[in-house]
């Protein structure tokens, strides 16, 4: 466990203490600082949050609220705080990087799954840069929403939609470029290099996931990469193959199977992230 | 308009002031808090002390360490630096030219 992870831990487990005024200030100048310092050394900020959170248990036990110990905007602390930190180069670059080799694995997958299907490596170069800078984005507008834009809508459903609204309008052209954008890197993987580079995606997935700390909360991505995975070397075995894509009823019961493949990605990450967050 | 007065004053004097407790002994961020109630300060928004401390951090002034406190608690005890006993010293001697400054006309006005 490395030492932002420790310090994360300790963080859940001392908030457990406050009460719940201090809780509700405490979580949204948490949630505002950990969604506006992407570009921020992450043991520096998870570093001043267990400071202040320390502190405000040192008043809340002399019956100081957190609001009045601070006695300045929130929002104004964590800005001015933020502004204070350098940026850091490394953990922005990993972080980038982090992001966009998940966005091509998790859009490799699928097509993985279909031996015929040709992959664009440019137009999900081009997909993957605009999911990482619209998330950014994204992001930025949820750490705004804490402290300016709940204010404006009190009311949780038209707050909710609004943000589905946005996220959906943001996101929407990550498909765009996906489904038109055509460039010359395209190549196809049918027959061993299919093989090849499942099995590599696996084997990579599973040494991430034995490495990773919190093995619970990655287990729906290993269990995606071990279906999807498992599924594009079943299809590439020549008779499957020829059995599956001869008839229609082959085709359609293929695509059912993948549709149960992904729904069923979709239930173990809810399970999952349910059981964590109770 | 006094109040403003007030609080552009202290935010100007607030880095001295840490440089100069801290230089007494370290300090974590509540312990330096009530070390400001203690010395007349108590008004100001403690909300402010943690960027302060966090720049200084940056810029050299003060360092770190996580200590063991009272039981299984961690605190995280702020040392002076070298570079931040020039600075005080600096402060130190601007304060003492600008507080006679000051008193020598306040005085005057007084008589």
């Amino acid at each position: 466990m490395n030492s932002s992870q420790k310090l994360i831990e300790k963080n859940n487990s001392l908030r457990k203490k406050l009460n719940l005024k201090n809780e509700v200030f405490y979580s949204d100048f948490l949630i505002y600082m950990r969604l506006g310092s992407i570009t921020k050394k992450e043991t520096v900020v998870e570093n001043i949050l267990l400071e202040i959170l320390e502190d405000i248990l040192d008043a809340q036990r002399e019956n100081i609220d957190a609001n009045k110990y601070f006695g300045k905007s929130p929002k104004m602390v964590a800005d001015d705080i933020l502004k204070s930190i350098p940026n850091s180069i490394t953990d922005t670059v990993k972080l980038a990087m982090t992001g966009l080799f998940s966005f091509a694995i998790m859009t490799l997958l699928p097509v993985l799954a279909n031996p015929n299907a040709k992959i664009d490596l440019g137009n999900m170069i081009f997909a993957g840069i605009y999911t990482c800078l619209a998330s950014m984005l994204i992001l930025k507008q949820v750490a705004r929403s804490i402290y300016v834009i709940n204010r404006f809508m009190s009311n949780k459903v038209v707050r909710y939609v609004t943000y589905f609204v946005l996220a959906s309008a943001i996101l929407a052209p990550v498909y765009l470029i996906l489904f038109f954008v055509k460039t010359p890197l395209t190549f196809s993987l049918n027959g061993l290099t299919g093989v090849m580079v499942s099995v590599l995606i696996m084997a990579g997935f599973i040494v991430w996931w034995l490495r990773s700390n919190d093995r619970k909360f990655n287990f729906p991505m290993l269990f995606a990469a071990l279906v999807f995975g498992i599924l594009s070397l079943i299809i590439r075995i020549p008779n499957v193959q020829d059995t599956v894509f001869r008839s229609q009823f082959g085709k359609n019961s293929y695509a059912i199977i993948i549709m149960v493949a992904l729904v069923s990605f979709y239930v173990v990450s809810h399970i999952v992230h349910k059981k964590q967050s109770d | 308009m006094s109040e403003n007065i007030a609080s552009q004053l202290r935010k100007g004097i607030l880095q001295g002031f840490l440089l100069i407790l801290l230089d007494k002994e370290p300090n974590y961020g509540y312990g330096i808090m009530k070390k400001m109630s203690e010395y007349g300060l108590g008004d100001v928004p403690k909300g402010t002390i943690y960027p302060l401390l966090t720049n200084m951090t940056t810029k050299g002034l003060i360092k770190y360490q996580i200590q063991a406190s009272d039981g299984l608690r961690t605190r995280k005890y702020y040392y002076i630096t070298e570079a931040g006993k020039a600075e005080k010293q600096v402060f130190s001697r601007e304060w003492l030219g600008i507080s006679r400054s000051m008193n020598s006309i306040l005085g005057e006005e007084n008589e």
